[in-house]
């Protein structure tokens, strides 16, 4: 039952990867090279009007172009583009393309995430996306994150779950068919969304959230929400047998019900409008 | 009879105040609920945040929805609690008939009544057939809202509750309830328009509309053209016995 339950959650499309390093900085050769680093508007001199599209590992593009709009929107901007990118950043090259040639690149970041976001990096490592086997799923900061972007602080609940729906496409559909998903999408950011329940960093398999954690979360509007409610709740979760049968019953009614009964009653006024207009025209004759 | 005909128009009251009163709550009701449900179903399309935002933003769409199911469950419960008054009241008469031969109840006549009116529209019998107080039409349409006003209450009720739903029922009722309560809906305003207006509004006999659920009254010529049956029997009853029972339909001034 657990592996049933385990399973659909890892089916992560190759898309994740980042799918938001949409402005990492080039450092394939014939490029400024190994000279040092001069101001952040040296580097914008090049990084954003450059139309380079480079190939990474996993089929994705990165373009090399940075928004300076969404740059200055970001936390890190007031650290400038050496903090992270180090004095050296086109460094020797090797194709990025190539896993090995992406890992260089990584590694030549001066300064990882997890010296200003420790417990981020710590929640994250015990989280279902880090733990898992497949090699889709996001196993860096940047596979949801853009560090060159405003932080989620300054984003709708709508733009945080576009970062979800990259590669759990099927349950972000799910979602917004739920009454939480309509809500929000009407503007309540109250409304629960996948990190309500999942978790941010520590991203939670569904198997993984008990009961009682799922309830807290519900408690925080719903009043009454208790443990015994929610277990063995489904929303985008594999259902048992009966709930299935339940679900296709109540939909079959109506794919029976509603056709039979719209056709019926067009059928019946439209005979009834056609004798009415003749009789009608029969009568004006007869009085003419 | 052969008296009235001398006489100018004469109108019978075919719906009393309170029915008109009901009426008109249920149609308020109905409008408030189609469109702030609908406008939640269809909560990822431009047109429902736009109308959403106008009525007052998300909070507001849902109060809407449930004041107004509020109206149209009271509208429901004060009408058959006076049903049953007036069933009580009435027991003896009412027990010593058929239940079928009272005024909104099914009889093998209805089924009679919808394929005579078939084929009268098919143009193969010259004459509708004779219709008493209500015809199939009427009936179809009253039985159709006790049908939908169920099945939108009981699903309506549990998605207002969920938690408490979810502890007494299995967790598929709510489910169900979420599926039912859209397509129900769906269902209800589809019919409410091909049934109800095109025969209250569009249909060339009442074209621009019928008045009823407005004046109450219907007239002489109105009556007996289309409820003939209901025409005779009140010109009986009249006939023999002098005054009549407030619960149907009588003359008026």
């Amino acid at each position: 039952m657990e592996m049933i339950l385990r399973k659909p959650l890892f089916i992560i499309p190759v898309s994740a990867l980042c799918l938001f390093l949409s402005a990492a900085p080039s450092f394939a050769q014939g490029m400024p090279g190994l000279q040092d680093i001069g101001s952040e508007t040296d580097c914008f001199s090049c990084h954003a009007s450059q139309d380079t599209v480079k190939d990474i590992p996993g089929g994705k593009k990165i373009s090399l172009d940075l928004d300076q709009g969404k740059w200055k929107g970001s936390k890190h901007s007031s650290l400038g583009c050496s903090a992270c990118h180090g004095d050296k950043p086109h460094p020797p090259s090797e194709d990025v393309s190539t896993p090995g040639g992406w890992k260089s690149f990584m590694d030549s970041l001066q300064m990882g995430c997890a010296g200003c976001h420790p417990d981020a990096a710590e929640s994250f490592g015990k989280s279902a996306h880090a733990l898992s086997c497949s090699p889709d799923a996001p196993k860096s900061c940047t596979s949801c994150h853009d560090p060159h972007e405003p932080g989620p602080s300054r984003k709708t609940k709508k733009e945080l779950i576009a970062r979800c729906s990259g590669c759990h496409e099927q349950p972000t559909k799910s979602y917004f068919l739920s009454v939480h998903g309509q809500n929000l999408a009407l503007g309540n950011e109250k409304s629960a969304t996948c990190f309500d329940c999942h978790d941010y960093h520590g991203v939670k398999a569904v198997e993984s959230v008990s009961s009682k954690e799922l309830a807290e979360g519900c408690s925080k509007c719903h009043e009454n929400a208790s443990a015994k409610a929610v277990d063995g709740w489904f929303s985008h979760t594999p259902i048992t047998s009966v709930q299935k049968i339940m679900l296709n019953l109540a939909n079959l009614f109506y794919f029976i019900v509603i056709p039979f009964t719209i056709v019926g009653m067009v059928a019946h006024q439209v005979m009834k409008h056609r004798r009415m207009v003749e009789v009608r025209n029969i009568e004006r004759e007869g009085k003419q | 009879m052969k008296t009235q005909e001398t006489r100018p128009v004469k109108y019978f009251v075919r719906m009393t105040l309170s029915q008109r009163i009901q009426h008109l709550l249920l149609m308020i009701s109905f409008i408030l609920l189609a469109v702030t449900g609908f406008a939640l179903r269809y909560a990822d399309t431009a047109w429902a945040q736009w109308l959403v935002r106008a009525m007052g933003g998300y909070e507001a769409r849902a109060h809407i929805h449930r004041g107004a199911a509020g109206i149209m469950m009271l509208v429901t419960l004060y009408h058959f609690a006076s049903l049953g008054v007036g069933a009580f009241i009435h027991r003896r008469r009412i027990l010593s008939q058929k239940i079928s031969s009272l005024p909104l109840m099914w009889s093998m006549k209805d089924w009679h009544d919808f394929k005579l009116t078939i084929l009268y529209y098919l143009g193969r019998t010259p004459e509708p057939p004779k219709y008493g107080k209500y015809s199939y039409v009427e009936k179809v349409e009253y039985w159709s809202f006790v049908w939908g006003i169920a099945v939108m209450g009981v699903s309506g009720i549990i998605l207002s509750v969920p938690f408490k739903a979810l502890e007494i029922f299995p967790k598929w009722v709510v489910k169900v309830s979420f599926i039912v309560h859209s397509y129900e809906a769906a269902l209800a305003v589809m019919a409410i328009v091909i049934w109800h207006l095109y025969t209250v509004h569009f249909a060339p006999d009442v074209f621009p509309m019928n008045r009823v659920w407005i004046t109450g009254k219907i007239s002489e010529d109105e009556l007996k053209e289309r409820h003939p049956l209901e025409y005779e029997r009140l010109m009986q009853k009249t006939e023999g016995l002098e005054g009549s029972e407030a619960t149907d339909t009588v003359p008026s001034r």
